[in-house]
């Protein structure tokens, strides 16, 4: 269980991952944009297991359903990264002696994500699901993704880490 | 790390009936949604944060913008003076091309030209491409007099449309989002037509005469709305640069290059007040 400072550092970051998201990352030029909040959530969730990645995802996600300029429903983003931290999480516990699986799971995790989204605006009618369009985004999520990887997973660790011992896999 | 698996698993269902339930709601209402002034609400709490973000990494997205593309340097909001004033000529010129009568065309020339008043706004941030929505956010808001509907345009012509606002912010629709259709007129023909985004520069326009004659080349400008909202009319939108072979289908097609690249938006003006005030006059039947 996280103390309530661990937690408020863990509310604070995503707030800024958020923020430097859709402030900084979606102005950047090429094909896609890398979703540094996708990375965080899924970091969280490899670190610190099931809970913390499920509702991480699904505060992160809520934010972005909020902040301007968000323009669709509600709950998209807060549905899908909620999803996709409780299955990276429980794909890092499942292939814990896998070597990088941090990596293979956010692999996974960039590649899916883009996808359920898509999937999900179709189901709820949103007229501006596009699934051709995502597909042709997902090579360049995957690479921004495992750039992003080495990087946020080991400093997100540092963050959530609770024993100075504890040997981050 | 799984322990409790079994709470945890009642956690995830939760958290994620949550958000259906919250995605279908609102997805439902789209406009008369419940959720609406929460969104006000975030964006009120959050605005400085995302204005100190974005304040802080200019440095970062201006260098990177400026590796990417030419000119767009400082000074934009004196560039943007320049050429609204261009564009005032631009409209005045375009207007006078219109095939109508003399009477009508004097009043529609009378208030329409010129004197648009703008409030000029920064891009502070854009949603994300995998969310297919084309919308940006910028630092002026209700506050500054911004209100729903109000047309936003840069030196170069339309770039969207107001959808919400907060005291501070405001999120804008581009004109190359899907969900965004403008009325427009064909330049030289005056003809009417929709234009609809496809999520990048091409925008694709659906004529409603099927045999309304358009050319590569051709420039639409906004048909306009009542009041000016939500488009002002005679604004630049767009080039044709292909048009679509007519194939047994109702209305002609063509693909339209937006005049406003919309990963590049970055100064912009919010359209507030438009000239005409005055009640337009009816005219009896016959008139020439």
């Amino acid at each position: 269980m996280m103390t309530y400072g661990r937690i408020t550092a863990v509310a604070v970051t995503l707030v800024l991952v958020v923020a430097v998201q859709l402030s900084v990352l979606t102005r950047l030029p090429g094909p896609g944009t890398p979703d540094l909040v996708l990375v965080v959530v899924v970091a969280l969730a490899v670190a610190k297991g099931v809970r913390v990645g499920v509702i991480s995802g699904f505060s992160a996600g809520l934010l972005l359903d909020v902040l301007p300029p968000a323009d669709h429903a509600l709950g998209h983003w807060a549905f899908v990264l909620c999803l996709i931290g409780g299955i990276a999480a429980v794909a890092a516990h499942e292939l814990q002696d896998v070597p990088f699986a941090p990596l293979l799971v956010l692999g996974s995790a960039a590649l899916l994500a883009p996808v359920l989204f898509a999937l999900l605006g179709a189901l709820v009618g949103d007229p501006r699901s596009q699934l051709v369009a995502t597909l042709k985004v997902l090579p360049a999520e995957l690479v921004y993704a495992l750039l992003l990887g080495p990087f946020v997973v080991p400093l997100v660790g540092r963050l959530v880490r609770e024993r100075r011992n504890e040997v981050f896999r | 790390m799984i322990r409790d698996s079994k709470g945890n698993r009642i956690l995830l269902a939760s958290l994620l009936a949550i958000a259906f339930v919250l995605l279908t709601v609102d997805a439902r209402a789209g406009d008369s949604s419940p959720f609406g002034p929460l969104r006000g609400l975030g964006s009120a709490i959050f605005a400085p944060v995302q204005r100190t973000v974005e304040f802080l990494a200019r440095p970062i997205t201006g260098t990177v913008s400026a590796l990417g593309r030419v000119g767009e340097h400082e000074a934009e909001i004196e560039r943007l003076r320049e050429e609204n004033g261009e564009l005032r000529t631009k409209l005045s010129e375009i207007q006078s091309e219109r095939d109508v009568s003399t009477q009508l065309s004097g009043l529609l020339t009378a208030a329409t030209r010129g004197s648009y008043r703008i409030v000029p706004a920064r891009v502070i941030a854009m949603g994300p491409e995998q969310g297919f929505s084309r919308t940006v956010a910028v630092d002026s808001g209700s506050r500054d007099g911004i209100h729903r509907g109000m047309s936003v345009v840069t030196g170069a012509g339309l770039a969207g449309r107001v959808v919400s606002t907060g005291p501070h912010t405001a999120t804008v629709l581009l004109i190359a989002d899907p969900v965004s259709s403008v009325g427009v007129r064909v330049g030289d023909s005056g003809e009417v037509g929709t234009v609809t985004g496809g999520g990048g520069d091409l925008l694709r326009l659906q004529m409603f005469d099927p045999h309304a004659p358009v050319a590569k080349g051709d420039v639409l400008v906004t048909f306009g709305s009542l009041g000016g909202r939500p488009y002002v009319a005679g604004v630049p939108v767009g080039e044709v640069v292909q048009v679509n072979p007519l194939r047994g289908g109702l209305t002609r097609t063509a693909m339209v290059r937006a005049l406003v690249d919309p990963t590049a938006v970055d100064v912009v003006g919010i359209v507030v007040e438009t000239a005409r005030t005055e009640v337009r006059p009816t005219l009896p039947a016959g008139t020439g």
